[in-house]
């Protein structure tokens, strides 16, 4: 079942559609890494979800419950998002904040409670600091700590990274791995900082000019992006046949010539047996892509 | 609903703005005092200003000196939810957007009415240590303030503080519309100014002319003027004693009534519907 399942969703802003017919799927139990560059509508998208603005044709279902029904404020109550940037009161300290939020979602969290989700966060010492004392970094981890008061089903983040120092990333990072196995939660994050999504999405989607171009789970995205040396040759059968000479194994053909050896081997050896074998090479090269340079890629074909 | 009023109220008592706004009373309370004070020593008197009742009816009038304050106060009030964002997280935590209208224009009533209430209660207090509440016994003074009696002072207090509603209402609505402080007062002032000055303008076309053509005109415009309430009174002389007393008719009490009542479910409704359709940033 989707957690979260777009229909042709579609906002126009001075009659430009800055999403345009986007149909997303977000599994449940997922982190979803949200990836594309400024202005991609990545952002508009999480507002439309957490209904900061109103579609303006398609539509979306979030827990199985249609965008339009009555319900879906009921069923809001289960998500939680930082959207843009962290929300907070800053004339209120910390606990302040806390509260706050809790009386508008009408829970009750014990002081206890409340100090554990700080020290969660690393926020523990400062829980009676005013808010407007806080470093951005300490916004943000207040807002992360805000985002999991209801202890939601959903979390809708938007470059929770910023901000955040190396340290602050990697807690960040074990905390949403960790939230989305121990508590099953579902996770939908846009971050820059493809290295750092990199370590923690299952499943990506792809947005460039509010077009979502694919969506694709981390394990599909390994195989593509899997470090391979590609050799075109005049004739595969033979090829697959000298490169078995010295015991490559692990490899992939395909009809127009090409072969992807993924075992770790010397460019200068492969060329030798194939030369051997009188093979000849129309191209030779390696591949090592990381997320960035697949997405990079993939907005090039768009272009 | 409930939740999120009481949420508001929970800013309320820790906002800047509204502490700000209850110093600025205590100060306006205090300088109206010394000013009636110093005017009554001048006048030996003779104006009666510095009276429990008259500092009481005068402070509830909302287009002078803290009448004026609080809409703006209210106005830096509201804004706050969008400026820091935290109308956001109101609706991310799955609110209405038309639930959280409701609840903004109920927070800034009770901003209003506590404020109000607060500065009428004081301005009466210091009205009567230093003047006494009603010490002409009911006649005003030669050049001073017609008298009034209890009636009538129990109808400008209820029309008084009922104009807080539709100024509330008017504020918000405002203030949900443009969503910045900038934009917002400016509008706010001028409208309530304005709407004082045609509420006051048959009394003082009144004293220049006695077109009655002009001044039945004037009158109905009075009507719809949304601060109609501030100026429905009446002077009658009594022809025994000649002692003139403001009064304000059954008529005229509810008529007040209507119309601030009127004006209140039209910027409310306005505001809700508009606020509902609106995306937030």
């Amino acid at each position: 079942m989707y957690l979260i399942e777009t229909k042709d969703l579609t906002k126009r802003y001075s009659h430009v559609n800055v999403v345009d017919h986007v149909n997303m799927h977000i599994e449940e139990n997922s982190i979803y890494g949200f990836v594309g560059e400024n202005g991609s509508g990545k952002t508009t998208i999480m507002r439309l979800l957490t209904g900061l603005a109103e579609p303006t044709s398609g539509g979306f279902t979030m827990f199985g419950v249609d965008n339009k029904s009555p319900h879906i404020y009921k069923y809001r109550k289960q998500l939680s998002a930082i959207v843009e940037t962290t929300s907070l009161e800053p004339t209120m300290t910390a606990i302040e904040n806390m509260r706050y939020l809790e009386l508008y979602l009408g829970i009750k969290l014990t002081n206890e409670e409340r100090k554990n989700l700080l020290t969660k966060v690393n926020l523990g010492s400062v829980g009676n600091k005013k808010v407007k004392n806080f470093s951005l970094g300490m916004k943000q981890r207040l807002g992360i700590a805000l985002a999991l008061i209801n202890k939601p089903k959903l979390m809708l983040l938007d470059e929770p990274m910023n901000g955040l120092d190396p340290e602050g990333i990697a807690e960040l990072r074990d905390l949403l791995i960790d939230l989305c196995q121990r508590e099953n939660m579902t996770i939908l994050i846009s971050s820059h900082i493809l290295s750092e999504l990199e370590k923690i999405a299952s499943h990506y989607g792809f947005i460039h000019k509010g077009h979502l171009i694919e969506e694709i789970t981390a394990e599909e995205l390994q195989n593509k992006c899997r470090k391979s040396l590609n050799v075109k040759v005049d004739n595969v059968g033979n090829a697959t046949n000298a490169l078995r000479e010295i015991n490559i194994t692990d490899l992939k053909t395909s009809p127009n010539g090409e072969i992807k050896i993924y075992d770790d081997v010397r460019i200068v050896d492969v060329i030798k047996v194939l030369d051997k074998n009188k093979v000849e090479i129309l191209a030779i090269n390696s591949n090592d892509e990381s997320v960035e340079d697949y997405y990079l890629n993939l907005i090039k074909e768009v272009r | 609903m409930l939740s999120l009023f009481k949420a508001f109220l929970f800013r309320l008592v820790r906002d800047l703005t509204f502490r700000v706004t209850l110093i600025i009373g205590v100060g306006l309370a205090l300088l109206m005092t010394a000013i009636y004070f110093i005017l009554g020593k001048v006048t030996d008197n003779s104006l009666g200003m510095l009276t429990g009742e008259n500092m009481l009816v005068q402070s509830l009038s909302p287009a002078q000196n803290f009448g004026i304050a609080i809409p703006v106060n209210l106005i830096s009030f509201t804004v706050i939810e969008f400026s820091h964002g935290t109308i956001r997280n109101k609706i991310i935590a799955g609110n209405s957007k038309g639930k959280i209208y409701a609840s903004l224009f109920l927070s800034g009533l009770v901003f209003s009415i506590l404020l109000i209430v607060s500065y009428a209660l004081l301005c009466f207090v210091l009205g009567t240590i230093f003047g006494g509440f009603h010490p002409n016994n009911g006649q005003g003074g030669t050049l001073g303030l017609a008298a009034f009696d209890s009636h009538y002072l129990v109808r400008m207090l209820i029309t008084g503080l009922i104009s807080y509603v539709s100024i509330t209402s008017f504020a918000v609505f405002f203030a949900t519309l443009f969503r910045q402080i900038g934009g917002t007062i400016p509008v706010v002032i001028i409208g309530i100014i304005g709407c004082y000055f045609v509420a006051m303008l048959p009394s003082l076309i009144n004293s220049l002319s006695n077109n009655e053509g002009l001044n039945t005109f004037l009158n109905v415009v009075r009507i719809v003027d949304p601060l109609y309430a501030i100026s429905a009174q009446e002077m009658v002389v009594d022809t025994d004693t000649g002692v003139s007393y403001l009064v304000m008719s059954d008529q005229t009490f509810i008529a007040a009534i209507i119309n601030n009542l009127v004006y209140a479910t039209i910027f409310f409704l306005g505001g809700f519907f508009i606020f509902r359709k609106r995306d937030v940033k």
